[in-house]
């Protein structure tokens, strides 16, 4: 891990791996497969309760129904607060589109009728945000085996995984921890 | 006289029936919370009424032009021709209008989505109404399609 603030690590493989999202390949099939929903923050959770009606006109019957049954946000069997799931497969706010999976909470924002962009968890993945000890937050890189397809195309077209997240990277920590990040990648050891 | 009318009126009336019986019709049963917002309750009656007469014209027209589907356009006379691309042309228009009552329905959604003085209740039952109705289009859609592409040979949009 390489400390990039005095607060942020970061796990070396996100400034020399390379990642891409290929959504033609992969057809969004990160919203439909794992063990549980997306990550969500308290604020995000709270976002959720106010603004899902405003998605329902995209998302599928049975996220509908799943959020009514559920909630708009649940709590996996580690206690973390998640998406809810349709009957155990995909994302409650998923919908597809000419065979890809998109989410509906992005939709909404997209429209214009949501303030929400989509949960950090989901637009900051394939890093993955930990709470360590003293305050310290880790990022790390989740290599999945579904996302193959995407380190393919980052290889192709040489984008590393932090430049890929650049936006939610600086929405997320701010601009000054991307510029360390950059630095700390472009200038190795 | 009158017999003869009441009869006539009767055949019309179960010849209606049957072809009404064909064609898919959305149904939705508005909440309580919904009936009381005039104004979400015209929007949502007026999208199902287009959608449900969009679904009529579209059986119409597919009746029409089912003996068209298989022929070879090339071979058919001047006559026939023109009959197909009139036809082919009305199926067009009826998208084309269609899809404008769409996109202003949709604007007028959106903005609805937006308004935050429309209470969570009505705002729910109205986007799982409208969710209803575009699934019922987009399945109008997935069955007879946008074109039908009757005619081989179509003009260039002007």
């Amino acid at each position: 891990m390489i400390a990039v603030s005095d607060k942020i690590l970061v796990s070396e493989s996100i400034l020399t791996e390379y990642f891409t999202c290929d959504l033609q390949a992969c057809r969004g099939i990160c919203c439909v497969e794992g063990d549980s929903g997306a990550p969500l923050t308290q604020e995000e959770c709270t976002y959720l309760e106010t603004e899902w009606p405003r998605y329902i006109p995209t998302m599928q019957n049975a996220g509908v129904h799943a959020v009514e049954k559920q909630g708009p946000w649940t709590l996996d069997i580690e206690g973390d607060t998640v998406t809810p799931l349709i009957e155990g497969k995909e994302c409650a706010y998923a919908f597809f589109r000419d065979r890809n999976c998109l989410c509906a909470i992005e939709r909404a924002h997209n429209q214009g009728v949501s303030s929400f962009r989509k949960p950090i968890s989901c637009w900051i993945y394939p890093i993955r945000v930990q709470k360590l000890a003293d305050g310290l937050i880790g990022l790390n890189y989740h290599k999945w085996y579904l996302c193959s397809t995407a380190r393919e195309l980052g290889a192709q077209k040489k984008i590393r995984v932090f430049e890929y997240l650049k936006e939610p990277l600086i929405h997320c920590f701010g601009r000054d921890v991307y510029q360390a990040i950059r630095q700390a990648a472009d200038n190795p050891g | 006289m009158k017999k003869i009318l009441l009869f006539a009126l009767i055949l019309t009336g179960l010849a209606s029936c049957k072809q009404a019986a064909d064609v898919p019709q959305i149904d939705l049963t508005l909440s309580k919370a919904l009936k009381g917002n005039a104004t979400l309750n015209e929007f949502v009656t007026q999208a199902k009424d287009n959608a449900n007469t969009l679904a009529r014209e579209c059986v119409n027209l597919h009746e029409m032009a089912q003996e068209y589907l298989e022929v070879d356009f090339d071979s058919l006379s001047t006559e026939e021709q023109e009959k197909i691309v009139s036809l082919d042309y009305k199926y067009v228009e009826m998208w084309y209008n269609f899809n404008v009552k769409y996109t202003s329905q949709t604007i007028q959604l959106l903005e609805f989505l937006k308004d935050e003085s429309i209470p969570k209740e009505e705002l729910i039952d109205m986007s799982k109404a409208m969710a209803q109705v575009n699934s019922f289009v987009q399945e109008l859609k997935d069955t007879y399609g946008q074109d039908l592409k009757l005619d081989p040979h179509p003009a260039p949009a002007q």
